[in-house]
């Protein structure tokens, strides 16, 4: 609460100075409260104007690929910039380990979590004849496959992460493939102490501070990019669909909303800061992956507004974009709870072992889930056929809610990486950090 | 068969022409083409003039969906028509009938039916063989439902009038071959047909869904449909064999008498009727005494999966494969062609048999039995009617074995299975079971179950107090959520000073 009341008073004064050299359009468009009209107005779009907000939907994902453009660049930048920092100043070990327990831990926390409230608010018990008539007819219009190709989601996964060429990664933005490059490439420049490798850093962060630049610009029409991006999404659900699972839906929008809150208590306990502070600095980056429906989309953004918490430059550039594409707690939550749900829609009752496998394959499941719900529903497959439930179920299940569960996936894993940064990066007397310095920010 | 229509349109107009009223001319071009208004389906213009369906479709080069435009010309009068004798012979009727200057849409039904009446009645009266069905099915095609709507649509005056005028009409088309047509060059079958002006159709008297149906909740108004003194029968079968008597310039009768398919065959080889068309599956020991003609529909043998048996027995896609073990338990239904296609496909499995078909899918829903055997027609229409089991159960295929279903004719009528035949692929008869589940079962059942609307009354009822507590929780969680944004927002300014 500290943190608050110094904000406070100060805000008045501060006002002014930046906004005396920015054009009063800029002014409006960066103004929170257009962002929150223009999410609204973009849902009661797609609701009530299917057929325009269908149009809006090629501008929206324009708008996303615009913003997309510069953030592969700057992950991987700030990876190699991050990592290899970390090495040459030592401070490398202590951050890893932290960083590996605090993943586990972490996603152990969302999969007991949506095991939890699977066993507890039961949303596959009694789930009524239309409902069932529904997931029947997708079912039966998904038609068929038995859904038990074993082998390739593993598979899949490995070759995803192992590139074959560093440069088709790139070129494909395969994020795991670019990740797992940046980490060889960073390491190796962290070990190596020549100066010509100095000089390949300082280019890396000029190239990660050019994009970060060119991202800034193109915030500014966040606005209309977040009108057209949840007007389309809206005009794409299926009432129905929503409908008939509306129990797993908003189970898991519950669950996900407990996740949160048990981000900003960890964050606020690790870091001292008050939670409006917490909440300033990951609003924004949350808000803009719910409504792009991408986790990776915000990651600079949150980078640049992560730096409100005073974490170290490396942490933010290295753990922040790690933790996003590989610590997906909401991930193992959705697919905890989905065993659960089938469990109780084929009428099973699970016993302890089960429930602690479902506790443990989901987590790491979880964790291997990349990219948007209709590319991850296969990793499901681990889950649930070792306890004999198909998996072709609960794929039909995600293709048709994906739309709605996919914001609210990606913002907890935006959410839970700023939170594993924060408690990363905490302040500590020993070490006094430099705010994290992006002139670009606002 | 256009020659005689032509031959007779003729003889008619020189009658008209004796009338002397040439008045109407102008009405000629109105009463060969129609103006496609606002919410106007081929089918309702055909009800509205003495064409079906098909033959405003052909006069107009019209395609299978037979879509109108709006504003679309479409002629209504065969193309032949053109002797002016006929529209002034026309004209001539119209005066005598009080009623149709009415409405104009109705005059052309009224004009043309007219002379056929008075030439008619009496013979009507005197061939009372088959009054009911003659009555609801002469308009050789499409819809039975017509007269009815018709007789509504016009003014009370006429409404006795289109009863008994639309039955003779094509009985008027019988009579001239006896009066002189030369059918001497017709094979003995066809000619046997021709002469006795109808095309005479056996069926199986009970019901198979999609194929011959009652309709008696009218879901299916525009769809060909049959009188047969039970109620209004519509289905695939039904549309098919209007189009064969149709093609054959004659009208349909439908015997829906036969106890049993095989009867139905055995009947048809005794030469009661012309064919069987009545979902039939082209057997051999049936195709010993009938001649089958091409399949319309060829369906593939299906296997319905229990969902978790499967996943528990193990990962197998093939069905064959699945089924055929000595721990598995497959369902068929007792006397049916099924049963030697289970002793075959899957030796090693366990068969049970079930009374009918219901029974053998409970038994695979409930996990009973690992899966059951049977048509992919049967299955699918089963799913369709209830797509909750969906969630329990999936359908394979065994993509091997092909059954046809097509119509049986007797072997003394070689020339007609060649006209059927040449039929088939000429008019798209050939089709496929999807579909006609679609086109049957529509999903509508199954869009009525999972309406939003049902949807909403389950969630509402069915353990509602957690759920509105969710809701709650949720929605209170994202609006605070949302206000604590929008405050840490305005902290923003703030923080970047304090940076500096």
């Amino acid at each position: 609460m500290s943190a608050s009341s110094v904000a406070v008073p100060s805000q008045p004064a501060a006002k002014p100075a930046p906004s005396k050299k920015k054009h009063p359009i800029i002014r409006i468009l960066s103004n929170p409260w257009i962002l929150a009209i223009s999410l609204i107005l973009g849902g009661l779009t797609g609701h009530y104007y299917k057929d325009f907000a269908v149009s809006l939907i090629f501008p929206g994902e324009l708008y996303l690929s615009m913003f997309q453009m510069s953030v592969i660049p700057i992950i991987s930048t700030s990876i190699i910039v991050g990592l290899a920092r970390m090495l040459r100043s030592g401070s490398a070990s202590h951050y890893l380990g932290g960083m590996i327990g605090l993943f586990v831990i972490t996603v152990l926390v969302g999969s007991s979590l949506g095991l939890v409230l699977g066993l507890v608010l039961e949303p596959g018990h009694n789930l009524g004849k239309a409902s069932e008539a529904f997931i029947g007819q997708a079912l039966l219009e998904e038609n068929s496959s038995s859904g038990l190709d074993q082998n390739s989601g593993l598979q899949d996964l490995f070759s995803q992460l192992v590139p074959a060429n560093v440069f088709e990664a790139y070129s494909s933005g395969k994020v795991l493939g670019i990740i797992f490059a940046s980490v060889l490439l960073g390491a190796a420049m962290g070990m190596s102490r020549s100066e010509v490798g100095e000089r390949f850093l300082e280019v890396t962060e000029g190239m990660k501070e050019a994009f970060g630049k060119i991202l800034g610009w193109v915030v500014y029409g966040l606005p209309i990019g977040v009108f057209f991006l949840i007007a389309g999404q809206v005009s794409r659900l299926g009432v129905e669909a929503v409908l008939a699972l509306s129990k797993l839906v908003l189970v898991f929008y519950f669950g996900c909303l407990l996740l949160w809150l048990f981000y900003a208590l960890i964050m606020r306990a690790a870091t001292g800061f008050s939670f409006s502070r917490i909440f300033a600095a990951v609003g924004r980056p949350v808000f803009v992956s719910f409504s792009a429906a991408s986790a990776v989309a915000s990651v600079p953004l949150a980078q640049k507004s992560m730096s409100a918490l005073r974490p170290p430059v490396e942490v933010v550039n290295f753990v922040l974009p790690l933790s996003v594409a590989m610590n997906r707690h909401s991930y193992a939550l959705l697919f905890a709870l989905t065993a659960v749900f089938l469990a109780q829609l084929f009428g099973k009752t699970l016993d302890l072992y089960q429930a602690l496998f479902i506790l443990l394959t989901a987590a790491l499941v979880g964790s291997a889930s990349a990219g948007r719900l209709a590319v991850a529903a296969p990793m499901i497959t681990y889950v649930l056929v070792p306890l004999d439930i198909p998996a072709s179920v609960a794929m039909t299940i995600f293709l048709t809610i994906g739309t709605i569960l996919d914001p609210m996936i990606q913002s907890s894993v935006v959410f839970g990486s700023c939170a594993n940064t924060a408690i990363l990066g905490k302040p500590s007397p020993s070490n006094p950090n430099e705010p994290y310095n992006d002139e670009d920010v606002t | 068969m256009k020659k005689l229509i032509v031959a007779l349109l003729f003889f008619v107009g020189i009658l008209g022409s004796v009338w002397g009223n040439a008045q109407t001319v102008e009405n000629q071009d109105s009463d060969d083409y129609y103006t496609v208004g606002s919410g106007d389906t081929l089918s309702k213009i055909a009800e509205r003039y003495p064409a079906t369906l098909q033959q405003i479709a052909d006069w107009n080069q019209l395609e299978a969906p037979y879509v109108v435009k709006l504003g679309q010309r479409l002629r209504v009068t065969p193309p032949e028509r053109d002797a002016s004798g006929q529209a002034e012979d026309q004209a001539a009727d119209t005066e005598e009938e009080p009623d149709p200057p009415a409405e104009t849409k109705t005059v052309p039904e009224a004009t043309t039916r007219s002379p056929a009446t008075e030439a008619s009645t009496d013979r009507e009266a005197q061939e009372t063989s088959m009054p009911v069905s003659e009555d609801s099915s002469a308009p050789p095609a499409e819809e039975q439902s017509a007269p009815e709507q018709d007789t509504d649509s016009i003014e009370k005056p006429s409404t006795p009038q289109p009863l008994p005028i639309k039955a003779p009409q094509p009985k008027q088309e019988t009579p001239p071959p006896g009066n002189g047509e030369d059918l001497s060059y017709y094979p003995p079958d066809i000619r046997e047909i021709k002469e006795r002006g109808k095309l005479i159709v056996l069926q199986y008297q009970g019901t198979r869904g999609g194929f011959f149906m009652y309709d008696d909740e009218m879901n299916f108004p525009d769809f060909p449909s049959y009188h047969d003194g039970k109620g209004r029968v519509i289905g695939y079968d039904i549309e098919t064999a209007y189009k064969i008597a149709d093609r054959l310039g004659v009208e349909l009768e439908l015997r829906r008498t036969a106890p049993n398919f095989t009867q139905a065959c055995k009947m048809v080889a005794r030469g009661e009727g012309d064919m069987v068309l009545s979902k039939l599956v082209n057997t051999l020991d049936r195709a010993q005494y009938v001649n089958f003609a091409t399949p319309y529909v060829v369906v593939r043998l299906g296997v319905l999966i229990n969902r978790l048996e499967e996943t528990r027995l193990g990962a197998e896609e093939n069905p064959v494969k699945l089924c055929n073990r000595p721990d598995a338990k497959v369902a068929i239904q007792t006397g049916t062609a099924f049963i030697p296609f289970a002793k075959e496909y899957f030796p090693k499995a366990q068969l049970v048999e079930y009374p009918d078909l219901d029974a053998t899918i409970k038994a695979v829903e409930k996990g009973e039995a690992l899966a059951m055997l049977n048509d992919e027609w049967n299955i699918g229409s089963a799913l369709r009617m209830n797509p909750e089991i969906g969630v329990r159960v999936r359908l394979a295929f065994i993509p091997e074995v092909k059954i046809g279903l097509g119509p049986a004719i007797s072997p003394e009528k070689p020339n007609l299975l060649n006209f059927v035949n040449l039929m088939m692929e000429r008019d798209h008869i050939q089709t496929t079971s999807t579909f006609l589940l679609d086109r049957y079962f529509d999903k509508g059942t199954a869009a009525q179950v999972s309406s939003s609307m049902a949807l909403l009354a389950e969630s509402s009822t069915t353990s509602s107090v957690d759920n509105l507590a969710l809701v709650m929780i949720i929605v209170i969680g994202l609006s605070l959520l949302i206000v604590w944004f929008l405050m840490a927002f305005k902290l923003k300014p703030a923080k970047v000073e304090e940076k500096q």
